[in-house]
């Protein structure tokens, strides 16, 4: 009786990734209430600045109150402000913040920008605007679990993965993308696009210069659409710096050709600003027949006028939001070390990364075999047993068990400690643990045949090999 | 159906992107323009067009903006050191569960109290718009249809149909029983929708109905039930001018029948609301599913994603809503400003002598202008429209947008303006209307005389009937006329002759030129048959106004002695409204004869 979406699982929402939330949501952790609880760290949220910007709000306590800068009421007029277009004041703010962290090196103009409940939302959207049912779009793994649901649920698109390897650090070659776009071709189906997120969720880094010359000269030759979701730009904290499609774009000459029609930008503050409840996010389009296509739909979700003006107000102040930018790298970077360093006293490691609010972490060499079940396994004694709410790789669609996305920004410093010091102990015990199996597995096995003997060597050194590259 | 255009370069977009299933190129955007061209303001632009194609509720802006003047701590993060920041995060899809308490009894409350309703069965979104293309999502596939009373707000066409791939399928509704839902139109609709190889996957109404601002009546819902439920369906009911009706008493909600069926078959059931049109604030998106089914509203949860709400506005509401006190005060209040602003269009209409359908809630009400169209067509809706839009400077929204499928109906808005501009855009109705009766009735009145119809006699009536009612007092006049009347038909028989007379003496070189101005108007062929047809319209549609029309009554009435006292400068126009007085009189008479039938003679509620 009911549609085919309803029973379909595309949303994702049933699959083991959202166990540990379950669990988590059952046993939170709490400094004082329930120190033994789980601990959220799946969870890719930025608490770091908030007081920054409760510090400019109580400065400023009047668009709170419905109030604008002569302390006249404009309730009335917010409350029935419903132009899909959204506040001018606001888009205007927003596509400078856009700019601001770009460096100004490239301008956005408020006329290409629509305003969407959010980044799931503006993907959503762009998503209906550029692919049939049955369509598809590449995508490198490991990506976003969310977007089996936004890009593919209600829309009917296909998502085929652009498989990334721990080789050259999950980066993407031109290889993997022609590998993609003849493995759809091979399922018939119809390539409408590919779909990056720069910096990348969940590796936390930031596309090169030359991935991006890649994707451009790929969906150039391929005539398809181009989406960067960029909901992570503001984020960057560390070196290499930020380059967004549309610098590349401009430093290309390709602005304002048929080309750049092709490229769509997805952003939102929910990252950068830490405001996920707002529920603000935009697409940034060069085709018009997108912008007012996207507008149109935006009806669906828009955002609230009395957020939009809160923000508008938020934004157009240029020297908080400076301050903003340079103060909130600076508390991710140091937090982002913290977890490095952290998990390094207990022998694991991140992939180098220079973004995010999260950490891409190996923990192959804790698995008991090289596989996702081997992977599950371990994530689930991470949740039951140290009390971490971590997510598997596997729920990244990533192509390689033993990785895991760590958040590290949604929490204080001392619950990150505390954190750690969990991952040392059952590291420690772990491997006493596998210390003491694999002594008796080789008595065993060396009593039975000693054939076997070079395998698990080669075993052995396999993960001690991987240990080292990582910790390049 | 979607029409596509084909795609010029070779990677298009989505057949979604380019379709115009969205409506918002139809002539019902251009009132838009030309309002945004050249919007009225009282001082800055007072000959600019006034809008009254927004259905916006701005009656009560003044109680909610006290409250917040007196409760600033709803517009803060409240006195928790963490309040900001806990807000700023709270994402979670489930909604601030103070809010949907808030919204649950906030609709209880809307309801009258009996029927209950649960925080968890409340799924947010935002605003209605997203509601009901969630609800279409999870209850059918593309291709399916469903079934949606006609006229229904434009805005369906997207909402419903645009990404979902779903049809709808009209169920059609006419003005000779009010544009109530019958179960033969069910069935027809059902059967159409079938016939065309579309699975049929459930029924929206809206109620209270946008256009028709009024309720359906708690017969007509379990009619619609006990079809849904006979045919295994769905049945979405949108309720989100619920608060919007004018008597409290007036207004069943789908929820009360379940409750009175003990929610049998309430798993079929869902319903829309927001708080747009009660609170009037469109601005802050709020919108919600209520649905009695498990499955719908876990899958709605979930969908819901794609529209959440902004959690600052979520906090602000649910301080705003759990006041109940303050919110027993403003429906209270809303109800009542909203039946006076009601009062004041219906009542200035019909002296500008034009009917609408009996309203008892909503924004706006269903104007009847059928009467003074050329020919029942869309085209002439339309025209009639454009020259309101151009000429009168009014943006209303013709029915055809509505998808009526009578032409002539027009939903009016009454209440996102001042009490000022109301009278500013009924007074230019009002001259819109005299002016185009002259016209009208001129023609008629030649027509008629070619045509040797009965109408010329009215004319003489005109004259005996006009002395006598003129004489009387005002509020006796129902009684008299109708004891008058009858006893002097004969007399006016005579005095119609003379009438005639009269005219074909007179009125041979204004008809000449007349005619030859309005030949466009003539119907070909002349037809006694269609003569008939035309002045019964007139006739009928002018009889369905009468009992509360003494004011346009005496107006007309002065006008019309003034014309007869300096009868040798009659021409043809005048005589015209001499004749169409005659109508009027004879209308009078019969209207003694309706009231002692029980206002049943034509649908309408007299």
């Amino acid at each position: 009786m009911l549609s085919a979406k309803v029973t379909c699982n595309s949303h994702g929402q049933d699959s083991s990734y959202f166990l540990g939330w379950e669990e988590y949501e059952k046993n939170p952790f709490d400094e004082i209430k329930n120190p033994k609880g789980i601990i959220q760290m799946g969870l890719a949220e930025n608490q770091l600045s908030f007081d920054l910007l409760e510090s400019w709000l109580n400065n400023n306590p009047q668009p709170m109150g419905f109030k604008n800068h002569n302390n006249q009421s404009i309730f009335k007029e917010l409350a029935l402000f419903q132009d899909y277009h959204g506040l001018p004041a606001f888009k205007n703010a927003l596509v400078e913040f856009m700019s601001e962290i770009r460096e100004n090196t490239v301008t956005f103009d408020p006329n290409n920008l629509v305003l969407t409940a959010g980044a799931t939302s503006a993907n959503e959207t762009l998503m209906f605007c550029l692919a049939n049912p049955g369509d598809a779009f590449l995508l490198p793994t490991p990506y976003y679990p969310g977007f089996d649901r936004d890009l593919k649920w209600r829309t009917g698109a296909e998502i085929v993965p652009i498989h990334c390897s721990s080789i050259n650090g999950f980066r993407i070659t031109k290889s993997a993308l022609e590998e993609a776009y003849k493995q759809a071709q091979t399922q018939n189906l119809k390539v409408k696009g590919i779909l990056v997120t720069n910096p990348s969720n969940p590796l936390g880094t930031s596309l090169s210069l030359h991935e991006l010359d890649l994707l451009v000269d790929f969906i150039s030759s391929k005539n398809i659409h181009l989406i960067s979701d960029e909901i992570y730009s503001g984020t960057v904290f560390s070196s290499p710096s930020f380059t967004s499609i549309m610098e590349v774009l401009k430093n290309r000459n390709l602005i304002n050709t048929e080309l750049s029609k092709r490229v769509h930008i997805v952003y939102s503050l929910s990252k950068d600003l830490g405001l996920p409840g707002f529920r603000i996010g935009a697409i940034y389009s060069n085709d018009e027949r997108v912008v007012s296509a996207a507008t149109k739909m935006s009806s669906f979700g828009l955002v609230s006028s009395q957020t939009q003006y809160l923000l508008s107000e938020i934004l157009s102040d240029h020297k908080f939001t400076k301050n903003y930018l340079s103060e909130n790298r600076r508390r991710l970077k140091q937090r982002h070390e913290m977890l490095v360093k952290g998990l390094q006293r207990s022998g694991i490691t991140c992939l180098e990364s220079n973004s995010g609010l999260f950490c891409w972490v190996d923990m192959r060499h804790l698995l008991s075999s090289n596989t996702f079940e081997g992977e599950m396994e371990l994530w689930k004694k991470i949740v039951y047993e140290v009390g971490l709410n971590i997510s598997p790789g596997s729920s990244c669609h990533c192509s390689e068990p033993g990785w895991f996305r760590v958040c590290f920004a949604n929490m204080s410093e001392e619950t990150l400690d505390l954190a750690m010091q969990r991952v040392k102990v059952f590291v420690d015990s772990m491997a006493k643990k596998m210390n003491q199996n694999r002594l008796q597995q080789l008595v065993n096995r060396n009593s039975r045949r000693s054939k076997s003997l070079p395998k698990l060597v080669f075993e052995l050194s396999f993960h001690q090999r991987d240990v080292l590259v990582d910790e390049r | 159906m979607a029409i596509e255009i084909v795609q010029q370069p070779a990677v298009g977009l989505s057949k979604i992107a380019v379709s115009e299933t969205h409506g918002e190129n139809s002539p019902y955007f251009a009132g838009w323009k030309a309002y945004d061209e050249n919007p009225y303001h009282e001082k800055h632009n007072p000959s600019g067009v006034i809008q009254m194609g927004l259905a916006e509720n701005q009656v009560s802006f003044d109680l909610l903006e006290e409250y917040l003047e007196s409760n600033q701590e709803a517009t803060s993060w409240g006195k928790k050191v963490s309040g900001f920041k806990e807000n700023a995060l709270f994402q979670d899809y489930h909604g601030l569960l103070a809010f949907r308490k808030a919204i649950a009894s906030f609709m209880e409350q809307v309801r009258g109290g009996k029927a209950k309703f649960s925080p968890e069965r409340v799924v947010l979104t935002a605003g209605a718009t997203a509601a009901n293309e969630l609800l279409t999502f999870i209850l059918a596939d593309p291709g399916d249809a469903l079934l949606v009373p006609t006229p229904y707000y434009p805005g369906f066409d997207r909402d419903l149909r645009w990404r979902t791939g779903v049809e709808i399928v009209p169920i059609h509704c006419e003005s000779s029983n009010n544009f109530q839902i019958t179960p033969e139109a069910l069935e027809s609709a059902y059967d159409h929708a079938t016939s065309m190889n579309m699975k049929v996957r459930g029924v929206l109404i809206t109620n209270p109905s946008n256009p028709l601002g009024a309720t359906i009546q708690r017969k007509v819902l379990e009619q619609i039930l006990d079809f849904v439920t006979r045919k295994n369906i769905h049945m979405i009911s949108d309720e989100i001018y619920s608060g919007s009706v004018f008597y409290a008493d007036e207004f069943v909600s789908i929820a009360d029948v379940l409750e009175s069926r003990n929610y049998k078959d309430s798993e079929r059931c869902h319903i829309v609301y927001s708080l747009s049109k009660d609170l009037g604030l469109p601005g802050f998106r709020v919108g919600t599913v209520y649905s009695y089914n498990d499955q719908v509203v876990t899958t709605a949860r979930r969908m819901s994603s794609f529209t959440l709400i902004s959690s600052q506005t979520q906090l602000l509401l649910a301080s705003v809503l759990s006041n109940k006190e303050f919110t027993q005060k403003y429906i209270k209040i809303n109800r009542e400003r909203l039946r006076k602003r009601y009062e004041t269009i219906v009542n200035g209409l019909r002296k500008a002598g034009i009917e609408c359908l009996k309203g008892n809630a909503g924004l706006f009400c269903w104007m009847n202008l059928t009467p003074y169209l050329k020919d029942a067509t869309k085209e002439s809706e339309l025209e009639i429209w454009k020259t309101i839009m151009e000429e009168v400077k009014l943006n209303i929204s013709p029915g055809s947008s509505c998808r009526c499928s009578e032409a002539g109906w027009f939903r009016v808005c009454f209440a996102n303006m001042s009490e000022e501009t109301l009278e500013v855009a009924l007074r230019r109705l009002h001259e819109f209307m005299d002016k185009r009766r002259l016209s009208m009735a001129g023609r008629k009145g030649e027509r008629e005389r070619g045509a040797g119809t009965m109408e010329v006699i009215w004319a003489g009536a005109a004259e005996e009937g006009g002395r006598l009612i003129g004489e009387r007092s005002k509020d006796r006049y129902h009684f008299l006329i109708r004891d008058t009347m009858a006893s002097k038909l004969k007399q006016f028989q005579s005095k119609a002759v003379q009438a005639s007379q009269f005219l074909s003496k007179h009125g041979n070189a204004y008809y000449k030129q007349l005619m030859e101005e309005n030949k466009q108007y003539v119907q070909e062929p002349a037809t006694v048959e269609k003569c008939n047809e035309l002045s019964k319209k007139l006739f009928y549609t002018r009889l369905a106004s009468i009992p509360n029309r003494n004011e346009s009554f005496w107006k007309e009435l002065d006008y019309v002695k003034n014309l007869w006292k300096n009868k040798k400068d009659l021409h043809v126009e005048q005589a015209g409204i001499a004749a169409l007085f005659g109508v009027e009189c004879f209308a009078w008479f019969c209207a003694g004869e309706i009231v002692g039938r029980g206002f049943t003679i034509t649908g309408y509620h007299v």
